[in-house]
């Protein structure tokens, strides 16, 4: 009988409901779970012997450590303490919980991808680090608080664009938005909002088309994405819409490159945004992902 | 870092080697002062005309299953069967915010 694969993911994961059910037409058992689950509904019980060994249990269904074949993380959320508790009570049960859950997992054998190796990636200077080392062309990128840095960098590289740091996502009071890649107009600068916090700002590039290629132990699965709107154009998360697809193969130098960034980083699985233009051809680095998405 | 704000893991908290000690002084933003550069491109998403709105409130977990179950009139179905197209998993996965439903129109 096949080992068991942990998915560790929220519950509304369409994405993750999808390798449940390939995984079910295989015949492989699956165990998933939320942390947020713990302490309420998930119970966690680990011997931290010369043999780990162990077991994670939910009112469905139970899960030995030692039957365990892989873990495959997702987008698991916080842990959700019993409501009773007060403030300073939570907080303290919830580190305990991130050190205590969240260390058992993180010392689970055959991941995809290991949770400390994703957050490590999700650091653009550490992508473009691994990038440079496994020869991807990087675009001319800044990250300063320094306007007259921004002044300098725009004068010297062109048209630039302003990219988030840490994600698309803007929350507010009433809601979210989401900050995609910008076109800045170096006149509209002002150094106070720059000096508020760090900015990245990147050559803009004149690309035929953008291209998502998933990096999945060492093969590559690459789709060209067309957009018909200059906003799709500029960043195609911003308009789905005007997007078209196309799957294509990944040339030797990229595929080259991209296993190898792949490896640097310690992961298994990688998506990138990588983009193809006339000068250069496929395989300037854009953008990172450690989770494949888009299945289905 | 609020408790809502916190993930289970990940970059947050990893580098640096600790906490937000929430020492960052914040008051109510006067509407002239200056916010930081990029929240100045922050914008509502563009709605799909290419997929309808996903309906979350008739989402359910089958915890048997392991898989979100949708309710689409008088059926109950897989809901990975029922969105033939965009996934709807948020497009940041740092937050570490468990349900987030509400902007959630397409793949990253």
């Amino acid at each position: 009988m096949s080992r068991v694969v942990v998915v560790v993911t929220e519950q509304v994961d369409v994405t993750a409901d999808h390798v449940v059910l390939v995984l079910e037409e295989r015949g492989v058992p699956v165990f998933r779970f939320d942390t947020a689950e713990f302490p309420q509904a998930l119970t966690m019980s680990v011997r931290l012997d010369q043999n780990q060994s162990g077991i994670l249990r939910t009112p469905a269904r139970e899960v030995s450590f030692d039957d365990v074949g892989a873990v495959y993380w997702r987008r698991p959320s916080i842990y959700q303490l019993p409501s009773t508790l007060n403030a300073d009570d939570a907080a303290w049960a919830t580190r305990e919980a991130r050190f205590g859950v969240g260390g058992v997992l993180a010392a689970m054998p055959a991941w995809l991808n290991h949770p400390t190796c994703i957050a490590q990636a999700e650091y653009k200077p550490v992508q473009f680090a691994a990038a440079r080392e496994a020869g991807l062309t990087l675009p001319p990128t800044l990250v300063t608080n320094d306007f007259h840095a921004v002044r300098k960098f725009a004068k010297e590289v062109g048209p630039i664009v302003y990219k988030p740091l840490s994600g698309v996502q803007y929350k507010h009071a009433t809601g979210r938005d989401f900050i995609y890649t910008q076109r800045v107009d170096i006149e509209n600068l002002d150094a106070e909002s720059i000096g508020i916090t760090a900015c990245l700002f990147q050559r803009w590039i004149e690309k035929d088309y953008e291209v998502r290629l998933v990096v999945v132990d060492g093969r590559c699965f690459a789709a060209r994405i067309d957009s018909s709107s200059e906003r799709g154009r500029l960043d195609w998360r911003a308009d789905y819409d005007s997007l078209t697809y196309t799957a294509i193969s990944t040339p030797d130098h990229v595929r080259i490159a991209v296993v190898k960034l792949t490896s640097v980083l310690g992961l298994r699985v990688r998506c990138f945004r990588l983009h193809r233009d006339a000068d250069r051809g496929m395989g300037i680095f854009g953008d990172k992902s450690e989770w494949p998405m888009g299945v289905g | 870092m609020s408790l809502a704000a916190e993930p289970a893991m990940g970059a947050f908290g990893v580098l640096p080697h600790g906490e937000y000690k929430g020492n960052t002084p914040v008051v109510d933003q006067p509407p002239s002062a200056a916010r930081p550069f990029g929240v100045r491109f922050a914008e509502p998403p563009l709605p799909m005309q290419s997929c309808p709105a996903v309906d979350f409130f008739t989402w359910e977990y089958d915890s048997v299953r392991q898989i979100a179950m949708v309710r689409d009139g008088d059926h109950v179905i897989e809901a990975a069967k029922h969105s033939t197209g965009p996934t709807q998993t948020p497009t940041n996965t740092h937050d570490g915010t468990r349900y987030e439903r509400d902007h959630d129109v397409t793949e990253d």
